[in-house]
């Protein structure tokens, strides 16, 4: 993907930050930026047309002065839907001024189609020298995709397991997802997912939350992500999980 | 030397084959007679009875005429090839003179058969030192020949001067072990003709008497070879009396022994290959281990699950073109590098089984065009690796890809690898490369040396004269249904085995070429079929458990070698780099049992390795401020500690080790797993030179390190057991109750042994410097050391204070797909009662009759609902435990949990290698548990209590020297005694 960087600008209070972000990682890109303000009736048509050769969509997560219930409005949840390419979405109550690159998150439960989706993730954790964060929640059901990898079940002598496990979690990740030359390193959450990225991102500092979405929304769906949108002390990558 | 041919055994008389040179894939071990044989000491032995005799005869006829010895005849007839007292009275009685017996005390000039014994003895030694011995020109090259070839060899010599003659002649570096007068005496071994010393020199060396050669120029000493059983025997004829050699019992007579001098190592001419498939495969679901199609993730663990191993060589199932998603590795046992790792760690040898392809340029891979079927099977039956793969490549072009490969079971030294490829549709060249062109070097950090040496046949299937090549690059034309065949053969020698690894590999290689793939691989399963004789369990209604219990004995049979007794099992055997080859307290808690019960061969060698690594634990006592023996928690080929210092843990905190301080139960573990074997197989000299040393010195161990206290009572304190959710505490449950056991077996053992081997007790005993104060002290302290036992509750406590913990119930927790340590981090746990794996459950299962059934049950409410199941050796334990107390479901559901750890594996912990202590702790659910398996000096009787869908579970196991068939069903038990063929 070579295309620009597409920010969208909706004359809100999250502007200032999706700027921020955005204007960081067309550089980490040496991508051009491009802003689409304002964009009007049906926005969200008008974004993804204009972002059919982005390589990344940033803009805020909603309009809102309270965040919506899931922590995206309706035209950023449209965008979601149909984005040719991984979207930033930026919370507008962070202050973002300066953001910058150091830490990435990536909440992962095992699985190969997560490892699959985090391709942009590692190529900006790679062009802005970051640290890659990988963090399996012990609390995740098991993805039953095969060649998926649960925590482990047994840690006879852990200064034995931990390390062998752990390398085997990073093969198989870099088995699906290219992460030559990235620093990275797993940690294991004890709870549920959306709370151990959450509270995983707040301890690490993290920069930004990659995600892999499955593409569905509704009630019962994407509770992981819903939640971490909600509440992510830092923006958020989202990309679509091919279907295994 | 040779002996009369009076009253030769009445053997068919068959003219004597023409003799071959010895094959080093078929025979392990060449043992040899010493006078006659290897040296010609016979004058001097002559010489020195004749002085002995004369004088003796001369002083009682009074100054009269006497019939001297007769150097020739009488030496021949009465002495040669006879223990020293039994050549005086059988002289002494041909002359009708009957003396007093005497003893080791006896004055320089009695006339007690001793005395005059002791006296022949040093006439001989004067003579030794002032003539020095005659080495037969054809000993030195057949002994280096045969070493150079890796055949080991032995010394077996009625002479308590054995081995001050090889010194004197120089041999002493070419026979790896020497059975003499001196041990013949020690541990009560008949002399020749009875197969004793013949026999005992393979039980050291490892090796079935079918893979011997014996060497003797003895008449009686033919005949003990052939009662041993040998697969040849060897009449070494240097007076002319070859027909009586033969007729005694020698398969063959030479009168040159380099007539059977290994071949040197030549290219030979390759046989035929084979059709494919080299071996009949197994179809029957309950012997095969199946993965079908691919998926690119789970590759390591596949390749952990279906690796191939002869307890030698381990080598892991990876893709033969190899790919970046592959982790290959094979391993030789023993071998270890530092390298980079903080700990020493199996050195990986070469990948010999890679083998890419190319088709046009194009190189055959999983990875690009459409798998169209890919099926790989573990064919446990036989030991084959299987793999079928048809393949349409990216411009539509099918390969059907088919390979089989071994660990060969028959030659530990050997890897064989057969591959069928052909083109279903496409005409072109097909290019193999391999990584492994040539003999390839491997040097470990500490100066070991692996060689590893290869070589390959290619032929098409129209026409299977072999094309030996080399392999690093062949290119032939292939036409649309054409096949292809290749073979190919790594033979790898270890510094750790074999003096000149280089030589070993090549002559290993060449008879492995002039024998042929077809010939290795029947006798491989020929092999195979004779292991599983021995260790097959058989359950009937459940092919899971059937599978699972086959997987379990197989790995565990693959992963021992009785002929290599400096090497132990890791806790992933061979079959992956996790756990580094480090050896664990688990290989005698739970390995050990099968092999004691099924191949006591393979448990004798691995009590040997911590016999070799005594020393270590030795020094670990002392450096730890305790006497005698405290063995490694973890151990590679030294036995010293390899145990790493620290971890970077979940988190990327890092987590000090203390574990190498702390887990202190390994020594009574391994004193444990001694007195398993010794109970099972009744093997007394095993005890007297090596297992006795071992029980003595972890008692030594327990006795300084139980201090009384004020209480009146022995504390351990500072420890950690099985549950490793609790470090350092005191008075652990299983430590204590170990210790207690030890120290009992060792003032037990110290009895019986003054009682049964009162000839050779008092040097071992004099050696360790033991008196009877210190054994007195091993049974008080036994006796006060604390046991935690509350005769109320009948509960034991685990340790210090663990009633006093928080207890947490483990169904509060939101998950437990993870280890609880992980989960709620090891300091939340420490202060619960929640712990990792079995530890007073443990105890009690191994002293099971020492509790009473009250105790048994009431431990078993109480700690079973609070075990986390953190290790994979606790669902096997708690399957045991709860089938003997009648707990159906439940056994059954821990031994589900068992029976997935490596089969149904989808949490990447297998990918570093199978789990071999859960696999051993299966079979011992089975077999104590669900068959109700005890054993006593009535012998072996079950108390079945099946699940209810098993029809039957069914086992041999060997008690005593004796092999017994076992059968548990619904309706009953039986126990048949296996009758032997005559």
């Amino acid at each position: 993907m070579t295309g620009p960087v597409l920010l969208i600008q909706d004359g809100s209070r999250g502007d200032a930050g999706a700027l921020a972000v955005a204007r960081r990682l067309a550089d980490l890109h040496g991508a051009q930026l491009q802003t689409l303000a304002a964009p009007g009736a049906e926005p969200a048509s008008i974004i993804l047309e204009a972002a059919a050769q982005a390589r990344l969509i940033v803009m805020p997560a909603h309009n809102e002065d309270t965040p919506p219930a899931d922590g995206v409005g309706a035209v950023t949840l449209e965008v979601l839907h149909a984005a040719p390419c991984a979207v930033v979405l930026v919370e507008p109550t962070l202050a973002l001024e300066g953001w910058t690159l150091k830490r990435l998150l990536v909440p992962h439960d095992g699985s190969p189609a997560v490892s699959g989706a985090l391709t942009p993730a590692a190529d900006l954790a790679r062009a802005a020298r970051a640290e890659l964060i990988v963090l399996q929640a012990a609390g995740a059901e098991a993805a039953d995709e095969a060649g998926a990898i649960a925590p482990p079940l047994y840690m006879d002598q852990m200064h034995h397991e931990w390390p062998a496990w752990s390398a085997e979690f990073l093969h198989r990740l870099r088995m699906v997802c290219p992460l030559a030359d990235l620093s990275v390193r797993l940690l294991i959450g004890q709870g549920a997912p959306a709370d151990e990225a959450l509270s995983a991102a707040r301890a690490e500092h993290a920069d930004l939350i990659a995600l892999a979405w499955r593409g569905q929304w509704g009630p019962a769906c994407a509770p992981t992500l819903k939640a971490i949108l909600r509440a992510a002390p830092c923006p958020v990558l989202v990309t679509r999980r091919p279907a295994p | 030397m040779a002996a009369s041919t009076e009253d030769a055994p009445t053997l068919t008389a068959t003219p004597p084959p023409i003799p071959t040179p010895i094959d080093p894939i078929r025979f392990q071990a060449a043992v040899f007679d010493l006078d006659g044989v290897l040296t010609g000491t016979a004058e001097l032995h002559a010489a020195a009875w004749k002085q002995l005799f004369d004088a003796f005869l001369k002083k009682r006829a009074g100054g009269g005429d006497f019939k001297p010895f007769d150097a020739v005849s009488d030496y021949q007839t009465y002495v040669d090839g006879r223990p020293r007292a039994d050549g005086v009275r059988t002289f002494l009685t041909s002359r009708g003179i009957t003396l007093p017996e005497g003893g080791p005390g006896d004055a320089a000039d009695a006339d007690t058969v001793q005395a005059l014994g002791a006296r022949k003895d040093d006439y001989f030694l004067e003579r030794l030192a002032s003539d020095g011995v005659k080495v037969f020109p054809d000993a030195l090259p057949l002994l280096a020949g045969l070493r150079a070839a890796g055949v080991k060899t032995a010394l077996v010599s009625s002479s308590r001067n054995a081995k001050a003659v090889l010194e004197a002649g120089g041999l002493t570096a070419l026979i790896d072990i020497v059975v003499d007068g001196v041990e013949g005496a020690r541990f009560g071994l008949a002399g020749k003709p009875a197969p004793d010393t013949f026999g005992r020199a393979l039980q050291v060396l490892g090796v079935e008497p079918a893979r011997a050669v014996g060497f003797e120029d003895a008449l009686v000493g033919v005949e003990a070879i052939r009662a041993a059983g040998y697969g040849l025997v060897v009449g070494v004829d240097r007076v002319g009396h070859a027909a009586a050699l033969v007729a005694h019992g020698a398969h063959v007579a030479v009168t040159d022994m380099m007539t059977l001098a290994v071949a040197t190592p030549t290219a030979p001419a390759d046989p035929p290959l084979a059709a494919w498939p080299p071996a009949p495969p197994t179809f029957d679901v309950d012997w095969m281990v199946v993965e079908d199609g691919f998926v690119l993730t789970r590759e390591h663990e596949i390749e952990s699950m279906l690796s191939i191993s002869n307890g030698h060589l381990g080598s892991r199932a990876s893709l033969a073109e190899g790919e970046p998603i592959s982790a290959p590795a094979t391993f030789v046992a023993g071998l270890f590098d530092t390298g980079p790792r903080p700990s020493p760690t199996l050195a990986p040898l070469p990948n010999w089984s890679h083998l890419a392809t190319f088709i046009e340029g194009t190189p055959l891979t999983l990875r690009e065009g459409r798998i169209l079927a890919h099926r790989r099977t573990l064919d446990m039956r036989q030991g084959l690796l299987w793999r079928d793969w048809l393949h349409e490549g990216p411009v539509g072009r099918i390969t059907h890809f088919q390979e089989c490969r071994l660990a060969c079971a028959y030659d530990r030294r050997l890897l064989l690898q057969s591959v069928a490829l052909s083109s279903q549709n496409y005409a072109g060249a097909l290019t193999f490369k391999t990584e492994l062109g040539e003999a390839t070097d491997v040097r470990t950090t500490s100066g070991g040396l692996a060689v590893v040496d290869a070589a390959a046949a290619w032929a098409t299937a129209s026409d299977l004269t072999a094309q030996p090549a080399r392999l690093a690059d062949v290119t032939l034309h292939t036409e649309p249904g054409q096949s292809h065949r290749i073979d190919r053969l790594a033979a790898v020698a270890a510094s750790s085995q074999d003096g000149q690894p280089a030589v070993v590999a090549a002559a290993h290689l060449a008879a492995a070429r002039a024998h042929g793939l077809t010939e290795l691989v029947a006798r491989h399963r020929e092999t195979w079929a004779e292991r599983w004789q021995g260790g097959d369990i058989r359950v009937a209604g459940d092919t899971e458990a059937q599978v699972a219990l086959r997987f379990a004995a197989y790995q565990l049979m693959s992963a021992a070698d009785p002929s290599d007794p400096r090497v132990s099992i890791g806790a992933r055997a061979m079959t992956g780099v996790t756990y580094s080859g480090h050896v664990f307290w688990d290989t005698e808690i739970y390995m050990l049992p099968f092999f004691a019960l099924t191949w006591p061969a393979a448990a004798r060698a691995l009590l040997m390795y911590r016999h070799h690594t005594l020393p270590a634990a030795r020094a670990k006592a002392t450096q730890h401020g305790a006497r005698g023996a405290y063995y490694a928690w973890e151990s590679a080929d030294t036995g010293e500690d390899v145990t790493p210092a620290s971890v970077i843990g979940p988190g990327g905190i890092v987590i000090e080790i203390k574990l190498a301080h702390q887990e202190q139960h390994i020594s009574a573990d391994v004193a444990f797993g001694v007195c398993t074997y010794w109970q099972a197989t009744g093997d007394d000299a095993f005890m007297l030179e090596a297992g006795a040393e071992i029980v003595i010195e972890t008692a030594r161990f327990w006795a300084s390190r139980a201090a009384l206290e004020a209480d009146g009572k022995r504390h351990i304190r500072g420890v950690t057991g099985p549950d490793e959710y609790h470090t350092g505490v005191d008075d652990d449950a299983y430590t204590n109750g170990m210790a207690r056991w030890n120290l009992r077996a060792a003032a037990a053992l110290v009895g019986q042994m003054a009682a049964r081997w009162p000839d050779a007790w008092p040097d071992l005993r004099t050696q360790l410097k033991l008196d009877d104060a210190e054994v007195a002290d091993w049974s008080a302290a036994a006796r006060d050391i604390y046991d935690g036992l509350d005769p109320k509750t009948g509960l034991i406590e685990q340790f210090e204070g663990y009633f006093g913990l928080t207890d947490l119930p483990l169904s509060r927790l939101v998950s437990r797909a993870i280890p609880v340590d992980v989960l709620l981090g090891l300091d939340r746990v420490v202060r619960t009662t929640i712990i990792k794996q079995p530890d007073v459950l443990l105890l009690i299962w191994l002293f099971w009759n020492d509790y009473p059934p009250e105790v048994r049950e009431a431990n078993f409410r109480y700690y079973e609902p609070r075990c986390a199941q953190g290790s994979s050796l606790s669902p096997c334990i708690h399957a045991l435990y709860a089938a003997r107390l009648g707990e159906a479901e439940l056994a059954r559901k821990y031994f589900r949990q068992a029976s997935e750890i490596d089969l149904s594996n989808n949490r990447g912990d297998a990918a570093g290698g199978i789990h071999a202590a859960a696999l051993g702790g299966l079979w011992q659910a089975a077999v104590f548990g669900f068959a109700g398996l005890t054993l006593g000096d009535d012998g072996p009787k079950l108390d079945p209590r099946l699940p209810p869908d098993w029809g039957e579970l069914a086992f041999r196991i060997r008690w005593r020297g004796k092999d017994y068939d076992l059968c548990a069903s619904p309706q009953g038990s039986s126990v048949t005694p296996v009758e032997t063929a005559p």
